[in-house]
């Protein structure tokens, strides 16, 4: 079967054998991955899927970046699921909670690249944990700030900028 | 720091996308970064999606009808200019309803069918636009038939049509719907004791009304001597929305205030 080709295989601690991928970064590190925790990646489970020798090559991933995404992607699959309003189930919630803002405590280049992997890798939960973070950082800031923050060249001409204020006079205060 | 320009290129439309909808400056400020972000956050298609992502509209304020009749903005800043002054003059005038963020002005007409409400006459005193568009998603306005039934209509469980109104401080909520006998009619879904909600009310001085409620949020807005609050029904959460009680029913406006939306801006470069 073409789509075991790349998969490999790990012993768990409980005994069980449990199927792994192996991925390749672009700068050619290799993870050797759970096939579940490397499901949550849309794009990784496509390419499992369609099968290929010596692991999946992500090319858009450096390692640092994709070391990340793994840690998370293990975090998240590794949820086993418990029965909905229990107790456990509740514990488990915030305990990923927390692991999602630990996770984030990155500067904004990092970010950025997780949300570029997140977005080439379509893992959802990240994207949207990561994207959510950088709005949140942006949320109260002017335009200015924003632009600073991200280098981004202002490119209204003084006069769009005048009538732009004159516009939103009150949102500037 | 590393500066990300290709992040600007790619993906910055899956950070707009979860900025906040109840901050509407805040979405007028990132519009004002640079012409690609302006550009993006006035495509339609992009706005669709907004729309789409955060659900229902938050609430930007509220219409006061009769004395004190004006518009109070609960954001900043505010989504509606302050109302004509022959508006605000003419006693005749009233806001009913808004939806799609349009407000409806007394305007009763044809092509409407009115729905009797339960309980005892003359006990409500709102009115309310039902969009009546089948498969409407509510998210954009599409135009079409609107029904107009007398009463504090609300959204109940499963988009029903429901049916709100206070006795001795309790909230009574109706659900209309078929009996066991088939018959369609009001059926009440339950109660719920508003001023055990409302701690900072006098006792002696305090009376209840229901001035309106906000849709798709499950929040029914009371008015009591001390000011208008909002109250989530199932969190039970309150929050103040201004100091003065309205005397008659008021009409919250909710809807997504982008920054296309902004006085003037938004004219494409």
């Amino acid at each position: 079967m073409a789509a075991a080709d790349s998969c490999d295989g790990i012993s768990t601690s409980g005994g069980g054998w449990e199927k792994t991928v192996t991925l390749v970064s672009s700068d050619d590190a290799r993870f050797e991955v759970r096939e579940a925790a490397a499901s949550l990646s849309q794009t990784v489970r496509r390419m499992i899927r369609a099968g290929g020798d010596g692991g999946i090559p992500l090319p858009k991933v450096d390692a640092r970046t994709l070391s990340t995404v793994l840690e998370y992607c293990n975090k998240h699959a590794a949820v086993p699921a418990p029965a909905p309003e229990s107790s456990s189930a509740e514990a488990a919630a915030v305990d990923l909670e927390w692991f999602d803002k630990e996770l984030m405590h990155v500067d904004l280049a990092t970010l950025c690249s997780l949300i570029r992997a997140a977005d080439y890798l379509e893992v959802a939960g990240l994207l949207d944990l990561t994207c959510k973070t950088v709005a949140d950082m942006i949320k109260s800031k002017t335009a200015e700030e924003i632009r600073q923050m991200f280098g981004i060249q202002n490119d209204f001409t003084p006069e769009e900028e005048e009538q732009l204020s004159r516009e939103n006079a009150g949102v500037f205060e | 720091m590393a500066r990300p320009p290709e992040l600007i290129d790619d993906i910055f439309g899956e950070i707009l996308l979860r900025l906040p909808p109840d901050d509407p400056a805040c979405l007028i400020r990132v519009s004002l970064v640079c012409k690609p972000w302006r550009r993006l956050l006035s495509d339609p298609a992009f706005l669709h999606r907004y729309r789409a992502f955060h659900g229902a509209p938050p609430l930007l304020g509220f219409f006061r009808n009769f004395q004190g009749k004006r518009f109070v903005a609960t954001t900043a800043p505010s989504p509606i200019a302050p109302l004509p002054m022959a508006f605000e003059a003419h006693e005749g005038w009233m806001t009913m309803d808004c939806r799609h963020g349009r407000a409806l002005h007394d305007c009763f007409g044809s092509g409407l069918h009115r729905v009797p409400p339960p309980g005892e006459p003359g006990y409500y005193n709102a009115a309310a636009v039902l969009c009546g568009v089948d498969g409407c998603d509510h998210l954009d306005f599409r135009g079409g038939p609107f029904l107009l039934p007398e009463g504090i209509v609300v959204t109940a469980e499963d988009n029903r049509l429901g049916f709100a109104g206070l006795r001795d401080d309790s909230l009574y909520l109706w659900l209309w719907q078929a009996g066991a006998d088939g018959s369609v009619g009001w059926t009440q879904d339950r109660l719920i004791k508003v001023k055990m909600l409302l701690p900072i009310l006098e006792p002696s001085t305090s009376s209840l009304e229901l001035p309106g409620f906000i849709e798709g949020t499950d929040t029914i807005i009371i008015s009591a001597n001390v000011g208008v609050f909002a109250i989530m029904l199932n969190s039970r959460e309150v929050r103040k929305l201004d100091d003065t009680r309205p005397d008659y029913a008021i009409v919250p406006y909710k809807s997504f205030y982008t920054p296309d939306l902004a006085k003037g801006i938004m004219r494409r470069p």
